[in-house]
């Protein structure tokens, strides 16, 4: 088996070889889980933060923002305790609205980061609910956000002709917004904005 | 087309800023007089925004492979003491046949094997085939019977039965997962196992379609997550598995594609 360094690591993130990001779960998952469950919360919200850990990281690496004055780990660490921090303490704030809290509280932010917890939990909602459509759902609208014409994304998929395609890629889109509005997930950020 | 895929297209077009003159004008006095109209733009900006990142959503999916193929680890201390746990309990299994064979008395000192024999011929057995005579090799059956046998007999079925608790201990992990996905989208298990009991010459048949047309195998690992089958991926959707070369426990499968799990298992070989 590779272990890979802290720098290989971030190469390897950065072209999202999976066998990197096996090493990060099982080197890192742990430290994401121990941040969660000490702070009130379970295992699929260590799982959900370990997630959005590893994108914002993604996206610094690929961004070029990342300079590590300390190990990958504690780095990581941050990240991960940054985003558990904030979402609970928006939780929090939305169980108990007006009763006590009227301030917003200050974000965790050791290494100065900026993270939109509440952003990355809406953009993994609408992804994830995106990667169970389908897969000639997903191919649709991947073609239509690149804009390619009906014309072509028929030819593509074999659909007899421009009109068909349209609508099917109305129809998986509805799929896809009835999945994200029926899920509790997304009611939480409705009722808090 | 529909007079609510009329405005979805016309929601696509005002955030592809694509909506201009009259119909701009009418879309805008249609957002303030029915909030739920701005909601539906607000929520179709959004979507199409993070189902852009086409990178994150690659990472994603391979966060999930990695998600879904995960097994319950243990640290090493925990492993040490797992290991000491099975010497120790092994040393009492073989104390406790050890004993019993040589408080049997009259039949001088038989091998312990002819004495499980003996045994088993005499009470009946504990289900099917429990020694293979031939080659004197153990055979566990996951059921006993409801024959009453003497305490003796009885201690001897519990310590078989303790042995084989180990390949056929569910794994969590896997276990959570199964049923998953079999029937979203356009995959549809044709033909499974159905969580049921195999001899270990039979011959499984697993089918399954997909809908649309990509490579796809089966992947069949044991209750420790280790892969013992892999078909080639190909067009067939169907694979015959032979279990003869399967040790009796529990084995789950998977049937997957290059970028997706389809659907999650499992089977018992006896």
């Amino acid at each position: 088996m590779i272990y890979f360094s802290d720098e290989a690591l971030l190469r390897g993130l950065k072209n999202r070889r999976t066998d990197c990001i096996r090493q990060l779960y099982r080197d890192y998952f742990p430290l994401a889980k121990s941040i969660v469950e000490r702070n009130s919360g379970n295992i699929q919200d260590a799982e959900d933060v370990f997630q959005d850990g590893i994108v914002v990281l993604y996206e610094k690496i690929v961004s070029d923002s990342v300079s590590l004055k300390c190990s990958l780990k504690t780095y990581f660490y941050a990240i991960c305790k940054n985003i558990w921090m904030q979402r609970l303490d928006r939780k929090w704030r939305l169980l108990y609205q007006d009763d006590f809290v009227s301030e917003p509280s200050e974000e965790y932010d050791p290494f100065s980061f900026t993270v939109h917890e509440e952003k990355l939990e809406k953009k993994r909602l609408f992804q994830e609910h995106f990667l169970d459509l389908p897969e000639d759902c997903q191919k649709i609208i991947r073609m239509y956000l690149a804009q390619v014409p009906f014309r072509e994304i028929a030819e593509k998929m074999n659909f007899k002709n421009e009109a068909y395609a349209k609508t099917r890629k109305y129809l998986c889109k509805n799929i896809l917004r009835k999945k994200i509005l029926t899920d509790p997930r997304y009611k939480m950020f409705i009722h808090y904005e | 087309m529909s007079k609510r895929e009329k405005l979805h297209e016309w929601i696509d077009r005002y955030n592809n800023r694509d909506l201009t003159g009259e119909e701009l004008a009418v879309f805008l006095e249609m957002m303030n007089h029915d909030h739920r109209i701005l909601e539906e733009v607000r929520l179709d900006e959004e979507l199409n925004s993070a189902l852009e990142e086409r990178d994150i959503l690659d990472l994603r999916k391979k966060i999930r492979k990695v998600y879904a193929g995960k097994q319950v680890k243990r640290s090493p201390g925990t492993r040490i003491i797992l290991m000491a746990a099975t010497l120790l309990i092994l040393l009492s299994i073989e104390g406790v046949i050890f004993y019993l064979t040589h408080s049997a008395g009259n039949h001088g000192s038989p091998d312990i094997v002819s004495k499980k024999i003996t045994l088993q011929e005499k009470y009946g057995g504990f289900g099917q085939s429990q020694w293979n005579l031939t080659s004197g090799q153990k055979v566990f059956p996951l059921l006993r019977s409801d024959k009453t046998v003497s305490p003796g007999i009885e201690l001897q079925d519990e310590i078989i039965s303790f042995g084989l608790l180990a390949s056929y201990q569910p794994n969590k992990a896997m276990e959570n997962l199964i049923g998953t996905t079999c029937r979203s989208g356009n995959f549809k298990m044709l033909k499974s196992p159905g969580s049921s009991a195999f001899s270990r010459n039979s011959t499984i048949l697993f089918s399954w379609k997909t809908g649309i047309n990509e490579e796809t195998s089966l992947v069949v690992e044991n209750n420790t997550g280790n892969t013992v089958y892999e078909s080639v991926s190909n067009f067939n959707q169907s694979v015959y598995l032979k279990t003869n070369f399967l040790e009796p426990g529990l084995y789950y499968y998977k049937v997957m594609s290059k970028d997706e799990v389809f659907c999650f298992g499992k089977f018992m070989v006896q």
